[in-house]
C-alpha cells in the first residue's frame, strides 16, 4: 500500500519508523492547525463573521493536508484508494518509431502506484473496517460533546458545532491512511 | 448473512435482492419520518436520543451487524454472549426471541467470503460518510461567513448541527449493514 513514488523523493519511507514519525508529526501539525484555527474564530477574529480567508484555511486544511498521506489522492505516501485514471506520461517509451520521437508513456514508478493489487484492495478494505469503527465511536463521542456544550451556554454550542465537524472530517479524511502507515512492516529497500 | 427475518413470531424470506433492498428503503424512509416528527413535535430538543435508540432497535431487528440479531452476521465475529438470565417475558410474548444453538457456529462465524465483503462495505460506507460530512462543513463556513443566506431556513444553524450529527450517527450504525443488504444477490431459498 506504500507507494512507490514518494511526494518527497530525498525521504524514504521504506522503514516503519520512519511512517510512523510521518504519522506522528502529521497528527501534531493537523491538531495544531485544527486548535489554532478554533481558537483564532473563538477569540481573535470578528467572530462571528470572520473573513474568507480566515474560512479559506480550514477548508485547505480539510482538502489538502490527508493529500500528503495519500490514499484520498494520488501523491502521497500511501497509493490512491481508488486508483488513477487520468496519469501524467512522464517518460518516453524505449522503442524508437519509424516516424517522428518515441511515444510519451507513464514513468515505471508512477504506473506502480496506479492501480491496487488484490492483495492491497484487501489490506485497504480491512483498514477501513478498523477506522470506521473507531469514527463511529468518535461521533458518538462528539454527540455527547454537543451535549456537553448545550449545557455550558449557545456560545460554546455553535463553537462546538463548528469544531465537531471539522474534526471529524479531519479524522475521517485521514485515519485509514494513518493505519496503513503505522501498521505495515518495514519493506526491501531498492539496490 | 440470515436469509430470514422473524417479526412476532412470523419468519419472512428475504432471500430475494428485491425485499432486501425494499426493507433498506423502508428503514431509511422511516428514519426520515421519525427525524421529521421529532423535529415538528419537539424540536428535536430533548428527544434526539430516540433517534439513536431506533436506529439501535432497527440493527437488532432487521440490519444485524454491530448488534446480534437482524439479517447481517455480527460483525465482530464473535458468538452472541449467553445471558445468564432467561430472555424477558416481553420478547417471548412478542416472539422476537431466537435461541442460537450453541454448536451452530454458522449462525454467527463469517467465513473468509463475508469477511471480505463485511471489509469492503465498510470500505464503501466511509467513502460515502468521508464525503458526506463535508455538507456541514460547507453550511458551518457559510454560517461563518454570510448568516444571512442561511435565514430562510427556518430552523436555528445550531439545531441544523444537532440534526445532522443525528444523521451521521444513523449513518454510521446502519450504512454498512443497508450496504451489504443492498448489493447480496439473490439467495437460495431455505427447503
Amino acid at each position: 500500500m506504500i507507494a512507490e513514488s514518494s511526494p518527497f523523493p530525498w525521504f524514504s519511507t521504506a522503514r516503519r519508523r520512519t511512517r510512523r514519525i510521518v504519522v506522528a508529526v502529521y497528527w501534531v501539525v493537523a491538531l495544531a492547525f485544527f486548535a489554532l484555527i478554533q481558537w483564532k474564530l473563538a477569540f481573535h477574529s470578528s467572530y462571528p463573521v470572520p473573513t474568507w480567508m480566515e474560512l479559506l484555511f480550514p477548508l485547505q486544511v480539510i482538502l489538502f493536508l490527508p493529500a500528503i498521506l495519500g490514499g484520498v489522492r494520488a501523491g502521497g505516501f500511501v497509493k490512491p484508494f481508488r486508483g488513477v485514471r487520468f496519469v501524467p506520461l512522464q517518460e518516453r517509451d524505449e522503442t524508437q518509431t519509424l516516424f517522428g520521437p518515441p511515444r510519451p508513456v507513464i514513468s515505471s514508478m508512477t504506473a506502480a502506484d496506479i492501480n491496487l493489487d488484490e492483495r492491497e484492495r484487501r489490506q485497504r478494505d480491512q483498514v477501513h473496517f478498523a477506522a470506521y469503527t473507531s469514527a463511529r465511536w468518535l461521533a458518538l463521542g462528539l454527540l455527547v460533546a454537543q451535549f456537553a456544550a448545550a449545557l455550558a451556554g449557545p456560545e460554546w454550542l455553535t463553537r462546538a458545532g463548528n469544531a465537531a465537524f471539522f474534526l471529524l472530517a479531519l479524522v475521517l479524511w485521514s485515519l485509514p491512511q494513518t493505519l496503513i502507515l503505522w501498521n505495515e512492516p518495514d519493506m526491501e529497500e531498492p539496490r | 448473512m440470515n436469509a430470514e427475518v422473524v417479526i412476532l413470531g412470523r419468519r419472512i424470506s428475504m432471500a430475494s435482492q428485491t425485499r432486501r433492498r425494499t426493507l433498506v428503503v423502508a428503514i431509511y424512509a422511516a428514519f426520515a419520518i421519525l427525524l421529521a416528527a421529532l423535529w415538528l413535535l419537539t424540536g428535536w430538543r430533548g428527544s434526539g436520543a430516540y433517534v439513536i435508540w431506533a436506529a439501535i432497535l432497527a440493527c437488532r431487528l432487521f440490519l444485524g451487524g454491530y448488534y446480534s440479531g437482524g439479517l447481517v452476521k455480527p460483525f465482530n465475529n464473535k458468538p452472541p454472549k449467553e445471558p445468564a438470565m432467561p430472555p424477558p417475558l416481553l420478547a417471548l410474548k412478542l416472539r422476537v426471541y431466537q435461541p442460537v444453538p450453541a454448536d451452530d457456529q454458522s449462525a454467527w462465524r463469517n467465513d473468509e467470503r463475508e469477511l471480505h465483503q463485511r471489509d469492503h462495505a465498510h470500505y464503501l460506507a466511509y467513502q460515502a460518510i468521508g464525503v458526506a460530512v463535508c455538507v456541514p462543513m460547507f453550511i458551518a463556513s457559510i454560517r461563518l461567513i454570510r448568516p444571512s443566506l442561511l435565514s430562510w431556513i427556518p430552523m436555528q444553524p445550531d439545531a441544523i448541527y444537532y440534526g445532522l450529527t443525528l444523521v451521521a450517527l444513523i449513518l454510521f450504525l446502519t450504512l454498512p449493514q443497508a450496504i451489504l443488504l443492498w448489493i447480496e444477490p439473490d439467495m437460495e431459498e431455505p427447503r
